[in-house]
């Protein structure tokens, strides 16, 4: 009989901490990237039976998504999704096109782009921990799909899920700068999302425990 | 009514309730049906056959697998009053969603263990909507015994 997967209040601040430093590297880059200002929510740190991951994202929602596996000394899933109209915004922003042109998230140009946005966003988070804990982390290539965010995330699921019960799930949104006169205020969103494997998990937990000993 | 079924989930629903499936990607629907007992049941699977491990002491929990799901539905159909040989069967899902991701092929894979699954209990398909690109929501009313399903680009009713 497998363990249970669970996690100590300790444990899920350290990871969700883990999470912010990433997150807020990699928006950064995008507002690097945007000369917009990004700004990060507080990530969730959260274990989830399998049956009921759907019900916790909104899974029938279009979305542009980027999945990127991590390799190296911790292996997990990471996923940057934005919403239809903000995946829609960046491509106008980045390729110089005319705003409101509404074809572009699934052609050549628009989804390369939106491939290098999330590999830039998936690089910077992958750098931020790397660092933090002195360990490597390696992007694969990216690929991308737009559609629901049920069946985006279910190609994550059948590789960790399929053995595990529960999986962990951090995710941390991001927006862009609240404009107080006009409705631009989804203008960008989006979410990355993290998937570790469960052995991994238990590598970044020994890696977090050993992190606060240092500071003991 | 309208009731969830979540990944790995087995739910067996009466006319008029229906049965969802919201986000399907490479995952299958298997919908079966008895149509003279008015009722339906729907199994949500997420992968071929478990690897390895032995799952089957915890059979409920391991309906994620085509080579459990299928039979616990057909058992749980049977229990709840259906008839064996009225049993009949639609699926859907089974897609590629990252094109470029697709050597694991698993999309293909859950289908064709879905299919042989219900040959070997006898179980007939009588429509499907599986394969291709893109995601899908399906909704199954055992009221009509149709399977409702809804793409970003097309809807068709099974």
């Amino acid at each position: 009989m497998r363990e249970e997967l669970k996690l100590s209040e300790f444990q899920k601040d350290a990871l969700q901490e883990l999470g912010n430093i990433g997150a807020c590297h990699a928006t950064t880059s995008l507002a690097e990237m945007t000369g917009i200002t990004i700004y990060t929510h507080v990530p969730k740190v959260e274990i989830i039976p399998v049956r009921d991951i759907m019900c916790r994202v909104d899974a029938y929602l279009i979305v542009a998504g980027v999945l990127l596996e991590l390799r190296g000394d911790i292996s997990a899933y990471l996923y940057v999704i934005f919403t239809e109209r903000s995946a829609q915004f960046i491509i106008e922003l980045l390729l110089g096109r005319t705003f409101g042109d509404t074809d572009d998230i699934e052609g050549d140009m628009g989804s390369s782009a939106l491939k290098e946005v999330g590999n830039i966003l998936a690089s910077s988070f992958c750098d931020a921990i790397s660092e933090f804990l002195g360990i490597s982390v390696i992007p694969s290539p990216p690929v991308f799909a737009c559609d629901m965010t049920g069946a985006i995330l279910q190609r994550a699921l059948i590789d960790i899920a399929g053995s595990a019960d529960h999986v962990l799930m951090f995710r941390c949104d991001f927006k862009c700068e609240e404009e107080k006169s006009n409705d631009n205020n989804d203008k960008i969103y989006g979410y990355i999302l993290l998937f570790p494997r469960e052995e991994s998990l238990k590598t970044l937990l020994s890696m977090l425990d050993e992190k606060v000993k240092e500071y003991d | 009514m309208i009731e969830y079924v979540g990944i790995g989930d087995v739910k067996i629903a009466h006319n008029p309730e229906k049965l969802a499936i919201i986000g399907l990607g490479s995952c299958v629907c298997v919908a079966m049906y008895d149509e003279s007992a008015g009722m339906g049941g729907v199994s949500h699977v997420m992968l071929p056959e478990p690897h390895g491990e032995s799952v089957i002491e915890h059979a409920e929990r391991a309906c994620k697998y085509a080579t459990v799901a299928v039979p616990v539905l057909m058992k749980k159909m049977i229990v709840k009053g259906a008839k064996k040989e009225h049993l009949k069967a639609k699926i859907a899902g089974g897609a590629s969603i990252f094109r470029e991701l697709d050597s694991l092929e698993i999309g293909d894979r859950n289908v064709a263990k879905v299919k042989e699954m219900l040959r070997k209990l006898d179980i007939s398909i009588v429509a499907e909507d599986t394969g291709g690109n893109l995601g899908r929501t399906v909704i199954f009313d055992t009221k009509s015994f149709k399977l409702h399903i809804k793409t970003k680009s097309y809807t068709k009713v099974i």
